[in-house]
């Protein structure tokens, strides 16, 4: 407009701003509400998700955005396409790249690197960030870095400062991080998994000759980070990295010889945060509403078009803010003696009858609530209808719902698009209603589908819907109720649920602490659990594989390598989870005590020569001995056996006589049901007859 | 074009100065760039783009302004082009200007623009009509220029407000009092006291500002505003916009400068540029919070860090920018045509805008 302004491009023409904004969240979180709707277009106090990130990114400075959209497409691009950004005077240009078969965001980068968007720094945001910050200084921080040094600095994370226990943290957000304090590097970022609680930091981090190590437990990350061109090459080099935190993984990992670092830009004032499940999806509604996010609030709404002439009068559609953060439009209407209460907003066209109380709740626009309804800490997108003499509490309702007189919807509850509830039912906490084609457990069967009736019985006689049974069994087996699973815990809940199940499961935590203290010597324990787990899961599966369809020793050694190059584990974790393995499969397959050795035995012969493979070296075979010790703590029949396998494993050269004494002698401090001692007991025949062994042979020489 | 519109609601301006100039930018834009025959039809569209951005940003009042000037300025040329003495067509009496919707007189406009319209229709001349465009731009751009030369004249007052050793109080930052007591600083030495004005604690840097220059500053507490009131001499503070009765619409913590300073007789001198003064009252804008004042965000009052913690949950956290003076309390009204008190408001305005372009 003004002069200043037509300067400003023209010096910063070589450094043009672009930003990947990710559209997709590649989980089902939302689901089933996102069947037919993408998060992204998720309205958040009345505006679609993605236009607050859209917003955030043009007030950064970003000149170009690349939607990345996969799961409902058409949508997102219809979005853009008929939004303010397709003007000719819009402030960027936003570009949608459709892809189905993108599955991860590993899979977006790739796609970049392949087509080489970028040469220089660009952003890669999520679509679903709701923030108002200056991405200025964190980009002008990695620029200064990547001047001073051109290959090292790889990518700047954002992160956020947040008290370990605000309301806005949920189970997901559980990071760790050590930084170097003078750079802001990245030395150790590390996601708490579930009802994990320990964390194992590298000792060389500490290590670095004046190094100051900042160990930070109040951040979250924004997603958001600021990435050198290279980094889309390096999703390409390493096919099996799916998220931007695999990168964060394998960047400090192989730091070393990548030269790569990561560095931290830690905002401390301004908002962001992020709508990915129910729970971050009403904090940051409320968020909106008591003006964090200021000056992206329901009265500046910058969505709506900006014309609205008819007839010469020009007026703009908005909110107007009543006290104790209240927004109603100006064109909804309030009957007598309804009153909205503190943080709520009422769209446009919605009409609320008399003496109905709404608090703490968004309702979309075009909805019709009947009189005497009380609705509390609620979402209640476009086009719905509620009854007379409702109750909904912290409760999740869709396009066209209907919901008739008398109902009662109780906490966490959602009800999809479309739905069809009532008349006078009460609706339990956590219930699912949806009308979606697709079943919960097998996707397939359409046609059985098609006739299924509604569930009258749960919804009433007008209803309309199917209750979603929940993800029992899949993946996540957690004790969680599904409430809990669908909204995402806070954190006091989660800590809570940790607690708890702490307390049931003393044993198996016990376990963990001792495999733990093993791990002592251990050089390299930024390998995760988690990764452990998986990779002891798929030795496992190829060492049963391999004795069921008798494959050759060769082959599985082959098989269990590259496992170990994909989990990035040392030989030592190898041996361990082999051996291991084995004796798994063993008391798998039989319950019977008495057949056991031979079971074991014969799962051993096939398998010698793989065990000779590993247990070269003296300290293979340490590793071998202790884990089957450990083994035995925690397993009666290998116990009582155990004397049995060592001297098989003595006789087919597996376990070298001084490693059996050098074991026998050293015991280390493992904790099972029985005691080291006990096995001390049962070897004390055979480690006799050893040493007489040895002695003869002395003798002999 | 939109794009001003979108700076507007996202409040992306540098302050009101700011924020006159590009909306005179804009409206020369439109001027220039649409096709008009005759007076009327010109305003209408000026109107008709007044009225949306006025609509993108209720709270700032400079816009409106703005627009209601340039409407008032095109009257004039008009009447200057059709020859008619100045006196003739600002006949305006007293009656007349709380009259507004006087039929003489919309009567005697409407007929000024047929005459106009049909002296076209007669001569077909286009020259005429350019030259009526090329003095509405020349006008515009000299608008412009006046906003540039407005705090020369402002400051030019404050060698006759402000006396050697005096002591001043002040709030918070104004760009037009800080030029104005680093003007008057040239001449005189005086002592400043800066209230810091929590929570932006602007106060801190326009006190950091007159420091360099030499000034004699002391910051304060905005809790402790009454306990200096009684050696204070004279308060001199900024404005975001002044009302047509007067009374203020200034920053936060104002309302308890004013009230602080009646007590003790201290005399409260408002400094602002013409376009800050707006038609509006208090009573028009009351009813809805946000059209009057600007709630932003909590963060400076309670960092979100802190603001997230269980036993916060129940807590309401309001940051507001603005503050309601009444015009009782305002002793001096000081632009850059000179000083004025607010009883006087309404006379100004009338000189300012016309009448018919109150409501827009």
């Amino acid at each position: 407009m003004s002069n200043k302004r037509k300067k400003e491009p023209t010096i910063k023409q070589e450094n043009i701003l672009e930003a990947v904004v990710i559209a997709d969240s590649f989980n089902k979180r939302f689901y089933p509400v996102t069947a037919e709707r993408p998060r992204c277009l998720f309205p958040v106090a009345n505006q679609p998700l993605i236009s607050y990130t859209l917003e955030f990114l043009s007030i950064c400075g970003v000149k170009h955005i690349y939607v990345y959209a996969c799961h409902c497409y058409d949508q997102v691009k219809r979005y853009v396409q008929q939004s303010k950004w397709a003007n000719a005077g819009s402030p960027c240009t936003v570009t949608v790249v459709c892809s189905q078969s993108l599955t991860s965001v590993g899979d977006v980068l790739r796609e970049v690197d392949q087509k080489t968007l970028f040469k220089t720094d660009f952003l890669v945001v999520p679509g679903d960030v709701v923030s108002n910050m200056q991405l200025a200084t964190s980009l002008k921080e990695h620029r200064a870095r990547r001047e001073k040094d051109k290959n090292a600095p790889l990518m700047t994370l954002v992160l956020r400062t947040s008290s370990p226990t605000h309301r806005s943290r949920t189970a997901e957000d559980d990071i760790v991080l050590a930084l170097d304090q003078s750079t802001n590097r990245v030395l150790h970022y590390h996601r708490f998994l579930k009802t994990q609680s320990k964390v194992n930091f590298p000792l060389s981090i500490f290590q670095g000759p004046g190094s100051r190590v900042e160990l930070r437990y109040d951040l979250i990350d924004t997603g958001i980070s600021v990435c050198s061109p290279q980094v889309p090459q390096l999703f390409t080099d390493n096919f099996d990295y799916q998220t931007q935190y695999d990168l964060v993984k394998g960047v400090l990992i192989n730091e070393e010889f990548l030269g790569n670092q990561i560095h931290a830009h830690i905002e401390k004032s301004r908002y962001c945060s992020r709508v990915y499940n129910f729970h971050s999806y009403d904090v940051v509604s409320h968020d909106i509403l008591s003006r964090w996010s200021h000056p992206f609030v329901p009265e500046n709404t910058i969505d709506e078009p900006i014309e609205n002439c008819k007839s010469g009068d020009c007026f703009f559609e908005s909110y107007s803010l009543l006290r104790h953060n209240v927004y109603l439009h100006n064109t909804c209407t309030l009957g007598q003696n309804s009153v909205v209460l503190d943080c709520s907003l009422i769209g446009r066209g919605t009409r609320i009858g008399k003496r109905c109380k709404i608090s703490n709740s968004v309702v979309g626009n075009n909805c019709h609530i009947h009189d005497d309804c009380i609705i509390d800490g609620s979402y209640i997108w476009d086009n719905s209808t509620i009854g007379s003499n409702c109750k909904i509490s912290k409760s999740f309702i869709c396009d066209g719902v209907q919901v008739h007189d008398g109902v009662i919807v109780h906490q966490g509850s959602v009800l999809c698009d479309m739905v069809h509830v009532g008349p006078k039912v009460d609706l339990d906490s956590g219930s699912v209603v949806h009308l979606s084609t697709l079943s919960n457990d097998d996707f397939d069967s359409d046609e059985l589908q098609e006739t299924r009736p509604y569930d009258i019985g749960e919804l009433g006689d007008e209803g309309r819907g199917y209750l979603w049974g929940g993800h029992e069994g899949s993946e996540s087996g957690s004790d969680a109720p599904l409430v809990m699973q669908m909204w995402g815990l806070s954190l006091q809940e989660h800590n809570k649920l940790k607690q708890d199940q702490l307390d049931d499961h003393d044993g198996s935590e016990s376990e963990l602490s001792s495999l733990a203290s093993g791990d002592e010597e251990n050089n390299d324990p930024i390998i995760l659990d988690d990764d452990l787990s998986t990779f002891q899961k798929e030795v496992k599966e190829s060492l049963c594989g391999g004795i069921e369809e008798n494959i050759q020793c060769d082959n599985l050694v082959l098989e269990i390598n590259s496992s170990k190059y994909a989990y990035n584990m040392s030989v030592k974790d190898v041996v361990q989870t082999v051996t291991r393995s084995l004796l798994e499969i063993a008391t798998d397959r039989t319950s019977n005590n008495a057949h056991y050795f031979s079971t074991v035995k014969k799962i051993l012969a096939h398998y010698i020569p793989l065990l000779l493979n590993y247990n070269k070296h003296g300290s293979s075979q340490l590793d071998c001995i202790y884990t089957l010790e450990e083994f035995a703590l925690n397993s009666e029949p290998t116990l009582n056996c155990l004397v049995k396998i060592l001297m098989y494993l003595y006789e087919s050269d597996v376990l070298s006589e001084e490693v059996i004494l050098h074991w026998n002698s050293n015991p280390r401090k493992l904790t099972g049901i029985f005691s080291t001692e006990e096995v001390r007991n049962k070897v004390e025949k055979f480690i006799e007859w050893l040493e007489e062994a040895e002695e003869e042979d002395s003798d002999d020489a | 074009m939109e794009q001003f519109l979108l700076d507007l609601k996202q409040e992306k301006f540098n302050g009101s100065y700011d924020l006159a100039y590009k909306t005179i930018n804009h409206l020369r834009k439109v001027i220039s760039q649409t096709r008009w025959a005759h007076a009327q039809e010109l305003m209408n569209t000026i109107r008709k783009v007044g009225k949306q951005i006025v609509a993108a940003q209720p709270s700032e009042y400079v816009v409106g302004n703005i627009v209601r000037r340039v409407l008032k300025i095109i009257r004039e040329e008009y009447v200057r082009l059709l020859g008619e003495s100045e006196e003739s067509a600002n006949k305006e009496s007293l009656h007349q200007m709380f009259t507004p919707g006087d039929y003489e007189m919309e009567a005697s406009i409407h007929n000024i623009s047929a005459q106009v319209y049909y002296s076209y229709l007669i001569f077909c001349d286009d020259s005429v009509k350019h030259l009526v465009f090329l003095t509405l731009v020349v006008t515009c751009k000299l608008n412009l220029e006046n906003l540039k030369k407005l705090y020369i004249d402002l400051k030019a007052n404050a060698i006759e407000h402000i006396h050697s050793n005096e002591v001043i109080l002040t709030l918070g930052k104004s760009r037009t009092v800080e030029a104005f007591l680093k003007q008057a600083a040239k001449k005189r030495k005086f002592h400043v006291i800066v209230v810091e004005g929590a929570p932006l604690y602007h106060g801190h840097e326009l006190a950091k500002s007159l420091a360099s220059k030499g000034i004699e500053t002391t910051v304060i507490t905005d809790t402790a505003i009454f306990a200096i009131m009684s050696r204070v001499n004279k308060v001199i503070i900024g404005t975001h916009s002044v009302l047509a009765n007067g009374g203020l619409k200034a920053v936060n913590g104002a309302h308890m400068v004013a009230l602080a300073a009646a007590h003790h007789a201290v005399p409260l001198i408002v400094l602002g540029a013409m376009f800050k003064l707006c038609l509006l009252h208090h009573s028009d804008i009351g009813g809805s919070e946000a059209t009057f004042n600007r709630l932003a965000s909590p963060q400076e009052v309670l960092g979100y860090y802190d603001a997230g913690s269980e036993e916060m949950t129940g807590v309401q956290i309001y940051n507001p920018t603005f503050d309601y003076v009444p015009p009782e309390l305002v002793t001096l009204f000081i632009s850059n045509i000179g000083g004025n008190a607010p009883s006087y408001m309404y006379r100004l305005l009338s000189e300012l805008y016309h009448p018919d372009d109150h409501v827009l």
